[in-house]
């Protein structure tokens, strides 16, 4: 019997833009070929209206077009946040350096020099198709473990978007504080994902109205290291292991689990555990109602530099006297509009 | 951060120092292994970037050496062949990463960012 594949293979597409129609012709020859779909773009302005049709897997970018040039193009594409996970090859003229240097600027992937060598197109595409396919499976494993907790999330009806609030506040304290760009969406999907560990917690524990006993306490507590159980087989998941293992400890050293000091404290788990309780603090909670926003801004000053790292306290309280806190609440709207859409 | 990276391939180096620079950070260049293991060995680097096949001293050597000598920053191998013997070879010598040439400027703008990125 031969092996019959469960699902048609996919066939990688790319877009190839060149305002020169002999060159797109001898590069849709070759990359037909090489087993690949192509389509064309004549300018940088159908190179965008074929991104809105269908997402490329793969761009080969010509530089000097009419209407909109390969650069432009290029940036416009790494702006977005999804697309820009598609890859983009520049073709440059042989030791271009100077093209080739705005291109990188512009966020380009990699480079082709003209005339095409065959070989190194197929090398480079290759490299590049590859690259995408893994940070493709790398996202749906993000994607899973996202969902997973909102799952956990709604299993505590008093809780209602607490997760996706304290990963809101969590990514604008990080730009603030001046973490790299590529770095906050980290932040920010850390701050949704800090929980997952409750999904182990007894709904009883976890919806139970005033003070735990000491026993359950005890397994309240247990939910950070439990969600590193759950997501160690997850290699894409590592970069949020600090988040998660440490959004419970204190700069005093007392929290849990591991009782570390100050800056021992990973950053993301100081800037998530700020986050986590001021949401806490001013949204209702089985054993409390909402704190008014004044006393919650007092606990807060009074936990700094106990509970929480003194620095990132004061620019958290900036970007509340900007009006975060209303800005949060406004997104987290227009999230719950798109959900019930 | 401070960026070594040892190669002997004329294209690779402008290519990924361009990329590199790109994103802000500094890059010193060695092309060949003895230099780059002094270099490594003399200056602080935050991280380093070592090819396999160099001439004078292979990837694996210096990478033991900087290794021995206390050198803890993040070391990225840049290899032509992934075998699996090979990985773990790199691991033993005390690779942190193990990057499979070719390998996209952009990869390697993420694997430095990735490595060099405080725990
Ligand atoms: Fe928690």
């Amino acid at each position: 019997m031969s092996a019959a594949p469960l699902f048609p293979a996919h066939v990688p597409t790319v877009l190839v833009v060149d305002d020169v129609e002999a060159n797109r012709e001898l590069l849709d020859a070759r990359l037909h070929d090489l087993g690949y779909d192509v389509r064309q773009a004549r300018d940088g302005i159908e190179a965008l209206e074929a991104f809105e049709d269908a997402e490329p897997d793969l761009v080969l970018l010509d530089v000097d077009m009419p209407r909109l040039d390969g650069i432009t193009v290029c940036r416009r594409i790494k702006a977005h946040p999804l697309r820009r996970l598609v890859p983009v090859v520049l073709l440059t003229a042989h030791q271009d350096r100077d093209t080739r240097l705005r291109g990188l600027a512009a966020g380009a992937d990699d480079f082709l020099s003209k005339p095409f060598d065959p070989a190194e197109l197929r090398v480079r595409t290759e490299v590049l198709l590859r690259d995408r396919e893994l940070n493709k499976q790398l996202d749906a494993a993000e994607g899973i473990v996202m969902a997973l907790a909102r799952v956990v999330e709604a299993r505590d009806r008093y809780t209602v978007h607490h997760a996706e609030r304290v990963g809101l506040y969590a990514r604008e304290i990080g730009r603030v504080h001046g973490v790299l760009t590529a770095d906050l969406d980290v932040l920010y999907k850390g701050g949704v994902m800090h929980d997952l560990g409750k999904a182990v917690i007894p709904a009883d524990i976890l919806l139970k109205r005033g003070a735990l006993s000491d026993v359950e306490r005890a397994l309240m507590e247990c939910h950070p290291t439990e969600a590193l159980r759950i997501i160690e087989p997850l290699r894409s998941m590592a970069r949020f292991a600090p988040i998660i293992r440490h959004h419970h400890e204190r700069v005093d050293g007392t929290g849990y689990p591991d009782h570390l000091p100050g800056d021992e404290i990973p950053l993301a788990a100081r800037i998530v555990g700020i986050a986590d309780g001021w949401d806490a603090m001013t949204s209702d909670r089985p054993y409390r109602s909402a704190l008014e926003m004044d006393e919650a801004l007092h606990r807060l000053r009074a936990g700094s530099g106990s509970q929480w790292d003194a620095q990132l306290v004061d620019t958290f309280i900036a970007l509340l006297d900007g009006g975060l806190a209303q800005r949060v609440q406004g997104e987290q709207l227009h999230v719950t509009e798109r959900m019930l859409a | 951060m401070r960026v070594l990276l040892v190669d002997d391939n004329p294209m690779n180096v402008e290519l990924f120092v361009d990329s590199l620079a790109a994103d802000g950070h500094e890059v010193a260049v060695e092309r060949d292994g003895l230099a780059g293991r002094e270099r490594g060995l003399r200056e602080p680097f935050d991280v380093l970037i070592l090819d396999i096949q160099l001439p004078g001293l292979d990837g694996y050597a210096i990478c033991r050496d900087l290794r021995a000598a206390g050198v803890n920053a993040p070391i990225l191998a840049l290899s032509s062949a992934a075998m699996s013997d090979q990985i773990s070879k790199g691991v033993a010598a005390g690779f942190d990463v193990y990057l499979t040439k070719p390998i996209s400027p952009s990869a390697l703008r993420d694997a430095v960012r990735t490595a060099g990125r405080p725990a």
